[in-house]
């Protein structure tokens, strides 16, 4: 089984053979060091034209990216951690993610920016965040976070290709090293998956043949896999039956797929890496609350409002993990459906 | 024969990725040759071979890897190698067994000697509901959804009580009444004619359950409840009949009961002495709990249930319609009694029990006579 | 420079002129949406530097866009609406006055963002050997910004055909450049290993020579080059902001750069050009009064 930086790194080699107009930019590209997590491996090597090592500039990267975007190139930026984004967020936020929309629509900035989030591998406070909720509800920009579970490569090749805006591409630095597992007949493992329509699709899993579920469970990205195992235990333990619904594009908040399984559980629960305050979990449950016109419970789970310890031991404790989502899906489940 | 162990070298990272093995499966190698390379999320691990000999793979390029378990043996000598091949092919085969099932499916399959693998396959979870289906039994049923929390509606000076029965129960029910002057018990009905005349704490019995719906069309009372507590069905078969009257029922709750927040109890009740009902746990029609039983939280009763004293469940238990508790029973959290259940005294219920099951004590007692103390 | 070639950059310089002052009469009236940034003082420099360069290069300008847009389009009608927030405006009144696009022309109001933006269209040009080049512009006061020294290096590594034009009127906003910049402008790009010029902005003939010169060199190289060149904002930042002593004013008014140009030309071209000027620009605004606003969508 792959894993998904390798997934990720043939999709880039796919994209530079089939386009000319594809160039990579971001810092320690050249082989043989291929980018801090090896995703761009090789590139260099094959396109040395299209594959520029940048000095340690994020805003001017990713303006640079944005300035080749608006002449019709299609530009892919590697952000080595995404804790750097805050070093580019001017350049993403007022000037890529505005162009087409100040510009009246006279203009695309199709950039896509790489950037590798999350933690669990003990890179400590600044090397660790899930900051993507920073970039959430900025007009123009579209924020994708995909899970080991979706096509990976599929979806970075849209990201580059079918886009006219930039898109802010999380990859979970955890996933990297993770088997990619892409659902094989509508199966992963011992879920039924169900796949959503659109660019960015959202995937959930059922335990039960996508039967009414006791609760939803909306999550994404990195996390994803502790969200199953503890639907897991949830339906052996308990046969309480959460249906683990699975956005990869995280803003604009797709909902065409968790209204429907909130309308049949009646109670949600939204599992994030990042923290708590402010997250992309409020957001789901406000947007839900406002859709809905039914009641429903909800719930969140994330990592708690402090700086993330390096030491595996404070970090585990800090970061939310699958028995933080079984107490919270009991909880929740202890009460009668609204 | 020597186990090839991976081990820990990333305390951050909890498996390893088998990425390729080096040498073929049975191929002969040296001591400190390459076997393997595994990979964590931080680093690639060459696993060198601990000694000279066979290998045998214990698990295929790709596979997710423990540390410190055997990934590989390595039979050091000829005759080692069958024994070596078999621990590996052994080792691989420790996988999570094919036929998921949850909790509750295993332990009713286990209680009823089914065999998971015995099941038409599903493409998904095995359940209690699919044991039932294959066992050929329904399963217990949940407790009726629509009880509500609606407060007996009292006419000004309160309730005036008509006790259906006159015996033991009765005295247990006038004696819970006569702590509340919203509710005042005005007489009891009884077959049994020899209490016919008498009175139950000053209670008069006024005659047979056959009055009963002369009495309620002559205004008599204004509320009923059963005062029968171990005969489920002649207690069930008063209720209904009374209810199909349209008399009113009032619950019968000790001043000392404890209830929590959020309790949901229907009408009809009889609530001893000291019992205690936990947070939001919902209560049907009809039931008879004894004293110092203590339903737990977040519990879930049908109707006309008998309880005998001293009995605990503990949270989320799911009790069907009609189940008889006899006295100090224990459940577990979670476990679910079918409808008709009949429990013996003593029982701890760490399972669920299936609609129209009894459950028995073997527990072996001896009595015999205490010798004489030697002088 | 040719006679003709004077008189047609005069009259540009007029209209800029022109254009911006009914801009701040219409701000004070209510007739503009939001801030407006003009650049009184500043116009040898647009028209100038932007004379140098063909419709196919590009240029990136800043928040004070109105005296290069015009330079480069001859297109008051189009601006006017779209400062009045019009539907016949060149952004939909989208925009406003500091968000311009048209063709290879583009602004944005971030000081300093939109530098690395520049770098990047001249790294496109430069993918495509297109012999196009890019002009960034920037004032003194965007010197303040780490992403203009991050660009100049890239610049310089990536031997970007972008040329830097620093507008350097003295004052960021409110604060003298005294009180906001330290060292030297031009060390700034040499420090960079960037080719660079200075000279004084308020002087057609001198701008028009050290930009021809600079173009070329960017051009025909390859390469960044910095130019800087010195002026003074005779308007207010935005509106209501300036604080400076009338002294100073009333000196720097002697330095006008249209009064400078005017100085060589005869008294009628001066005259038709200010006649011409106010006519053009009175036609904008009553085609703007007369546009649509445009409708918000649900």
């Amino acid at each position: 089984m792959e894993r998904c930086a390798q997934i990720l790194n043939r999709s880039l080699h796919a994209l530079f053979t089939e386009r000319t107009d594809v160039v990579l930019l971001g810092e320690d590209l050249l082989d043989p060091y291929g980018g801090a997590f090896k995703v761009s491996a090789g590139l260099s090597t094959k396109f040395p034209d299209r594959v520029l090592t940048t000095p340690i500039s994020e805003a001017a990267i990713v303006g640079v990216a944005g300035g080749l975007a608006l002449r019709g190139l299609r530009p892919i930026v590697e952000i080595m951690f995404g804790d750097f984004t805050t070093l580019a967020a001017d350049q993403i936020i007022n000037h890529l993610a505005k162009f087409n929309g100040i510009y009246h629509g006279k203009v695309s900035c199709p950039v896509v920016i790489r950037a590798p989030m999350g933690a669990r591998r003990g890179y400590g406070p600044t090397h660790s965040q899930s900051l993507e909720k920073i970039f959430l509800g900025i007009p123009g920009l579209t924020v994708v976070a995909p899970s080991r579970y979706h096509e990976l490569g599929e979806l970075l090749r849209r990201a580059v290709v079918d886009s006219t805006d930039p898109i802010l591409f999380i990859e979970n630095k955890a996933m990297y090293a993770q088997p990619h597992e892409p659902p094989v007949a509508g199966r992963v493992a011992e879920f039924s998956t169900r796949l959503g329509a659109g660019r960015f699709p959202t995937l959930s899993f059922s335990l039960n043949n996508f039967a009414p579920p006791d609760l939803t469970l909306a999550t994404y990205g990195g996390i994803t896999p502790l969200a199953l195992l503890a639907a897991l235990e949830l339906a052996l333990e308990h046969e309480l039956f959460a249906e683990v619904v699975v956005p990869s594009q995280l803003s604009p908040l797709p909902t065409a797929e968790l209204l429907p399984s909130l309308a049949a559980s009646r109670r949600l629960l939204v599992a994030e890496e990042g923290t708590l305050t402010a997250g992309w979990g409020a957001e789901v449950v406000a947007r839900l609350m406002d859709l809905a016109d039914f009641p429903f419970a909800s719930a969140r789970v994330a990592a708690k409002d402090s700086i993330i310890p390096t030491s595996r031991i404070l970090e585990d404790a800090m970061l939310p993990q699958p028995a933080d989502l079984i107490a919270a899906a009991l909880k929740l489940t202890s009460s009668p459906r609204r | 024969m020597k186990p090839v162990v991976l081990e820990q070298t990333d305390l951050n990272s909890e498996s390893a990725v088998l990425v390729s093995w080096s040498v073929p499966d049975g191929a002969n190698v040296a001591a400190g040759d390459t076997l393997c390379i595994a990979e964590t999320t931080k680093a690639a691990i060459e696993v060198p071979a601990p000694t000279a000999g066979q290998v045998f793979h214990a698990y295929a390029a790709g596979a997710s890897l423990a540390f410190n378990r055997p990934i590989a043996y390595i039979a050091e000598t000829p005759a080692e190698s069958a024994s070596a091949k078999q621990a590996a092919r052994t080792t691989a085969s420790v996988a999570p067994s094919a036929v998921k099932a949850t909790k509750k499916a295993r332990q009713l399959a286990a209680q009823h000697g089914l065999s998971l693998d015995s099941l038409p396959a599903s493409s998904s979870l095995i359940t209690e509901a699919d044991i039932y289906a294959a066992l050929g039994k329904t399963p217990p049923s949940a407790p009726s959804a629509a009880i509500t929390a609606q407060p007996v509606a009292l006419p000004p000076g309160g309730a005036r009580v008509l006790a259906l029965g006159a015996g033991l129960g009765a005295m247990q029910v006038i004696d819970i009444l006569l702590h509340d002057p919203q509710l005042v018990p005005v007489g009891c009905l009884d077959d049994d004619v020899a209490t016919h005349g008498q009175s139950v704490f000053g209670v008069p019995v006024w005659g047979p359950l056959a009055d009963l719906e002369s009495l309620w069309l002559a205004k008599k009372f204004t509320h009923a409840i059963v005062a029968i507590s171990t005969n489920i069905s002649v207690r069930k078969a008063l209720f209904l009949r009374a209810r199909a009257l349209g008399i009113p029922f009032v619950n019968a709750i000790d001043p000392t009961v404890r209830l929590n927040r959020a309790v949901v109890l229907g009408t009809g009740n009889v609530l001893c002495s000291q019992v205690h009902v936990g947070v939001a746990t919902v209560l049907g029609d009809n039931n008879f709990i004894s004293s110092h039983t203590s339903i737990e939280h977040h519990n879930s009763w049908g109707s006309h249930n008998t309880v005998g004293p001293a009995c605990a469940t503990s949270s989320r238990a799911l009790v069907g319609d009609e189940v008889l508790f006899g006295t100090g029973i224990f459940l577990q959290p979670g476990v679910g009694i079918g409808s008709r259940a009949r429990i013996a005294s003593g029982a701890v219920l760490t399972q669920n029990i299936p609609a129209d099951h009894a459950v028995k004590m073997h527990a072996q007692f001896q009595v015999t006579p205490i010798a004489p103390a030697q002088p | 420079m040719s006679s003709e070639t004077l008189v047609a950059l005069h009259a540009r310089m007029v209209l800029i002129r022109t254009f911006e002052e009914s801009a701040l009469a219409l701000f004070s009236q209510g007739e503009l949406f939001g801030t407006t940034h003009t650049s009184v003082g500043q116009e040898a420099i647009a028209v100038g530097v932007l004379a140098q360069l063909t419709r196919d290069d590009i240029v990136f300008s800043n928040h004070r866009c109105h005296g290069h847009y015009l330079a480069r389009f001859d297109d008051p009608v189009g601006l006017m609406a779209e400062l009045m927030g019009r539907t016949t405006g060149l952004c939909g009144g989208v925009g406003g006055s500091q968000h311009l696009q048209r063709d290879n022309f583009y602004t944005n109001g971030i000081q300093g963002g939109i530098v690395p933006a520049a770098a990047g269209m001249a790294l496109a040009e430069k993918f495509r050997r297109s012999g196009r080049i890019a002009v960034v512009f920037l004032g003194d006061g965007t010197l303040g910004e780490g992403v203009v020294y991050e660009t100049l290096n890239l610049a310089s590594l990536w031997q970007l055909p972008l040329l830097f034009v620093v507008e350097a009127n003295g004052v960021a906003q409110s604060t003298p450049t005294a009180l906001q910049l330290a060292g030297s402008i031009t060390a700034r790009a040499a420090a960079f290993g960037i080719r660079h010029a200075e000279g004084d902005g308020n002087d057609l003939n001198a701008v028009t020579a050290l930009a021809a010169d600079a173009v070329d060199f960017v051009r025909r190289e390859s390469k960044p080059c910095w130019l800087v060149l010195h002026t003074y904002r005779l308007g207010p930042h935005s509106k209501g902001d300036d604080h400076r002593p009338s002294a100073e004013l009333t000196a720097a008014r002697a330095r006008d750069p249209l009064l400078l140009l005017g100085a060589q030309l005869p008294a009628a071209t001066v005259t038709a050009a200010a006649a011409d000027a106010l006519s053009r620009v009175d036609a904008a605004i009553a085609a703007a009064r007369a546009a649509p606003f445009p409708t918000a969508h649900a």
